[in-house]
């Protein structure tokens, strides 16, 4: 009786040992590898010319579409929606819950991660599996930039990626001198939740987007994501509130009818109750400059 | 003095939340006896039940089991020398009336609890004295309260104890199968020579086949001895607080006890 | 003298109980391992690629060995531990009630997770540590509140552990208040059961913490069928009561705590499966214990295969299934006990 059980955890043993010794991918022979270190300070090993390349974010899909390599890639994750040419990749979960059968099965020989969502359990997990990944941790706009031309110089694509990111520069640079000519700085509330009230803190993007667009975040703190109750929204007494919708429009329709029901509200007052498609303003691509553009029309109107 | 004590307390004494549930406590079980216990709700009956088996340990005092120190047993060889029967087992998962007498086996076997051709005798030998090894398939919420206290006095027998505690083995019996009860008991006394020790109720039911009996009352020995001497009319009123008319049994040479009830009495 | 029940010998009843099951849980591994969300194969190619040798395709190789395999092993001692763990929480309390999580063990896991993940820590070895930490913290505080009195030892440790599982619960809703939105989704997963990140180092050590333990209540199997009687009882009978039930609680909590810890809460496994087998297979715990280990990992495998198999996208947390499964089940024996 004990017999059996031991019998068995035996027979799994030796299934385990010869299953891992016989079978174990690499990358392919006979091609030319590089080592760099990512920007989480890990060593990552890959060919120097990817043909299969899988992107672990909806940002990483949309920078490497822009850059022009958008061929190589073949697999995403699922809310890989931009550009249109991205629905049609074969989808490996979600960023926080990738599908590791499906990434192996598309045998890929890079993946590109973001350390901001990625599960670092996974990505070693894939490096145990013989897949390089390399992780990028853009922070705020300018280094969002810097991304796009390290992606680039990771698929041999340092032309197409300068070309993006000179003309993310060139656009910043010119909001920036807009801005400037300006002498009012107004305050700011950016909604992203309903119930309860959450907005944005001063280590996300939106928050440096708000200040180069010359606003004051009325909700910048040490928290990402700091919660308001109602009374405390209201007696931060913006003058600008830009809701964001994900999808869900009629829900923050909802909300701007009822933020405009205190007529007392700067904001109200003003018109300036906005809502904005999060998408172009939340994810580190280049489009995060049309967001920049965007804000700086609904900040400083006058200017335009 | 004439026959060797099996049982034997001495200033026996248990104490619970401060109040002395069995208080100095000395009498002697002689070997092959039927022994009753008696007295009112409270006087300490089952306590007394609990310190002999061991389940209980006592404050002060002592017992001996066939001469030995209580605590200087093991729980096995214990449950060699002593079967305990108790009054109600609540059966969350039934077991078949075959197997649970086997379970009174395990004294005698591994921790595994394999089944030799022994026990199996053993068992049923057991079954078919006590007159349930037609019941051998049936489990134990498909048979009667009668059957299954018979099914447990059969475990019991399969310990192959020196001593049989039961505590109040027949009060959830109707009349007729009280007495099969107690004869079945009688009968395993005289033939395998099993030291009976019961707690009862019924006092008339026991007194008729008791050896000896003592009487408790607020856990203390009040009269210990054979029937007629125990059952004494003055003794029991004062202990039992109404009063009793002793006459003799027209069964034999037994006593016989009715508490008057209120309209008869002067 | 005749009318002995058929079956008698108790090692052979084990073996031919040990030797179907042992068929059983290798079928729902192999077809386990031949399911994930990329079936290319089919079975047959897992058929030549264990069996054969045959190289083939070594991606799907890889797949199968290094990412079905190790889950679908998880999901097999996951599946033998809780339904063990219920089946002696179930003789111990002698409440067929009773499942591996009654004595606060869910809470104080959950709890321990949640402080983990919050903190940014692993999944494991990080996450894994603080969850047992919490499982054993509850699992003393249970124990120290219901000792004392004595006659009321069985309910009071029940009672002990209810109250505080729903403490628990009210700390671990204060607890996801307050965590960050990325964080939530972790949290969820681990409170619903989930094998996905199961690798072979987490399989071999949980292997080695929860083997002793079969072993030990393998060993001590005909006590619980003496404990089954009351403990009085089971005292006159020679068994060391205070000793066994100790024993056996340490030894199932252990077992069930290491569990929960890698995998996350899988409910309704341990309450289900042993009633199962006993409806099968009689009361005699030398028969279930074997049973419940062999027979749950079957049972386990299988949630773990259908939570994988029938959404489109993703996977459902395997503690959704068993809840799914177990629930109807569970109702279904209630009826056939009734009869």
């Amino acid at each position: 009786m004990k017999i059996n059980l031991g019998i068995c955890r035996c027979l799994a043993a030796l299934v385990v040992a010869v299953g891992v010794t016989l079978f174990n991918p690499g990358p392919g022979k006979g091609t030319e590898t590089r080592t760099v270190v990512d920007q989480m300070g890990r060593s990552v090993t890959f060919p120097v010319h990817p043909q299969r390349v899988i992107s672990l974010a909806p940002s990483i899909t949309e920078i490497v579409f822009a850059i022009g390599l958008g061929e190589c890639l073949k697999g995403a994750t699922i809310y890989s929606d931009y550009p249109e040419a991205a629905r049609a990749l074969p989808k490996v979960g979600s960023y926080i819950h990738l599908d590791l059968e499906k990434i192996v099965a598309l045998e890929p020989d890079l993946c590109i991660a973001v350390k901001d969502g990625n599960p670092k359990q996974t990505a070693d997990r894939l490096v145990s599996l013989g897949i390089p990944v390399y992780a990028v941790n853009p922070v705020d706009l300018d280094s969002v930039v810097s991304t796009v031309r390290l992606i680039g110089s990771l698929l041999n694509a340092d032309s197409g990626a300068a070309r993006v990111a000179n003309d993310m520069e060139q656009r910043i640079r010119r909001v920036e001198a807009l801005v400037s000519t300006s002498s009012t700085r107004p305050r700011v509330f950016f909604q992203i939740g309903i119930n309860p009230i959450v907005s944005v803190g001063s280590d996300t993007f939106i928050h440096g987007l708000i200040e180069r667009a010359g606003g004051i975040n009325l909700a910048a703190a040490s928290v990402s994501y700091p919660r308001f109750s109602k009374e405390q929204f209201l007696g931060l007494s913006p003058e600008v509130v830009i809701i964001t919708s994900m999808a869900r429009g009629e829900v923050f329709q909802r909300v701007k009818k009822e933020w405009q029901s205190w007529p007392d509200l700067p904001a109200v007052k003003n018109d300036q109750v906005h809502i904005v498609d999060s998408n172009i303003l939340d994810r580190p691509t280049p489009r995060m400059v049309d967001g920049l553009e965007l804000l700086v029309r609904l900040i400083h109107p006058e200017l335009f | 003095m004439t026959m060797a004590a099996v049982i034997s307390i001495r200033h026996l004494t248990y104490a619970y939340a401060r109040v002395k549930v069995v208080d100095d406590l000395s009498f002697d079980v002689e070997e092959g006896a039927f022994f009753t216990i008696i007295g009112p709700n409270g006087s300490g009956k089952s306590t007394l039940m609990r310190l002999i088996s061991g389940v209980l340990t006592p404050g002060q005092g002592e017992i001996k089991i066939v001469g030995r120190s209580l605590k200087r047993f093991s729980g096995r060889d214990l449950a060699k020398k002593i079967a305990y029967v108790p009054q109600i087992v609540s059966q969350a998962f039934p077991f078949t009336v075959e197997e649970l007498v086997l379970l009174g086996r395990s004294p005698h076997q591994g921790l595994f609890g394999i089944n030799t051709r022994a026990d199996y005798d053993a068992a049923h030998r057991a079954m078919g004295f006590t007159n349930v090894d037609h019941l051998a398939t049936r489990t134990l919420d498909q048979i009667s309260g009668g059957e299954r206290q018979r099914v447990f006095i059969a475990r019991a027998i399969c310990q192959e104890p020196e001593i049989m505690l039961l505590d109040e083995p027949a009060s959830a019996l109707d009349l007729a199968h009280q007495v099969m009860l107690m004869d079945l008991l009688e009968r395993l006394k005289c033939e395998t020579g099993t030291t009976i020790v019961m707690v009862s109720h019924d006092i008339n039911l026991a007194s008729m086949y008791s050896d000896r009996m003592v009487l408790l009352s607020g856990g203390r020995l009040v009269k210990e001895g054979a029937p007629a001497t125990v059952l004494d009319a003055s003794i029991l009123e004062e202990i039992f607080g109404c009063p009793f008319l002793v006459d003799s049994n027209p069964l034999g040479n037994l006593p016989r006890i009715f508490p008057i009830p209120g309209r008869f009495r002067l | 003298m005749t009318n002995l029940s058929p079956n008698r010998s108790i090692v052979l009843r084990i073996f031919w109980v040990c030797l179907s099951l042992v068929l059983l849980l290798a079928v729902s591994m192999f077809v386990g391992l031949g399911f994930g969300s990329t079936s290319q194969q089919g079975m047959t190619g897992l058929w030549n690629l264990i069996f054969s040798g045959d190289g083939g395709d070594s991606t799907m190789s890889a797949i199968i060995w290094r990412i079905r395999f190790p889950r679908v092993l998880m999901a097999m001692m996951a599946g033998a531990v809780l339904s063990t763990g219920g089946l002696v929480f179930q003789a111990l309390l002698r409440n067929p009630l009773a499942e591996p999580y009654i004595l606060g063990i869910s809470g104080g896991s959950a709890i321990g997770a949640i402080i983990g993940i919050i903190l940014g820590l692993s999944r494991f070895p990080g996450v894994g540590i603080t969850a047992f930490a919490g499982a054993m913290a509850t699992l003393v505080l249970v124990v120290v509140m219901s000792t004392g009195n004595a006659s009321l030892k069985k309910d009071a440790m029940l009672l002990s552990g209810v109250v505080v599982n729903a403490f628990c619960s009210a700390v671990i809703m204060f607890l996801i208040s307050l965590t960050q939105n990325s964080k939530i989704h972790t949290i969820m997963f681990w409170l619903m059961g989930d094998f996905s990140s199961s690798d072979l180092d987490q399989a071999a050590i949980l292997a080695l913490c929860i083997l002793p333990c079969f072993v030990v209540i393998f060993v001590l199997s005909h006590s619980m069928n003496l404990l089954l009687m009351g403990r009085e009882m089971a005292h006159s009978m020679g068994v060391n009561v205070p000793l066994i039930t100790g024993v056996l609680l340490v030894t199932s909590s252990f077992m069930v705590s290491a569990t929960v810890s890698h995998c996350g809460l899988m409910g309704f496994v341990g309450l289900v499966v042993p009633h199962l087998f006993r409806l099968a297979l009689g009361p005699d715990h030398r028969v279930l214990v074997p049973a419940c280990i062999f027979g749950g990992g079957s049972y386990m495998v299988i949630c773990d295969l259908l939570a994988r198999w029938i959404p489109r996208q993703g996977e459902i947390p395997v503690g959704v299934i068993t809840a799914m499964i177990g629930a109807p089940l569970f109702i279904m024996l209630l009826k056939q006990g009734k009869k």
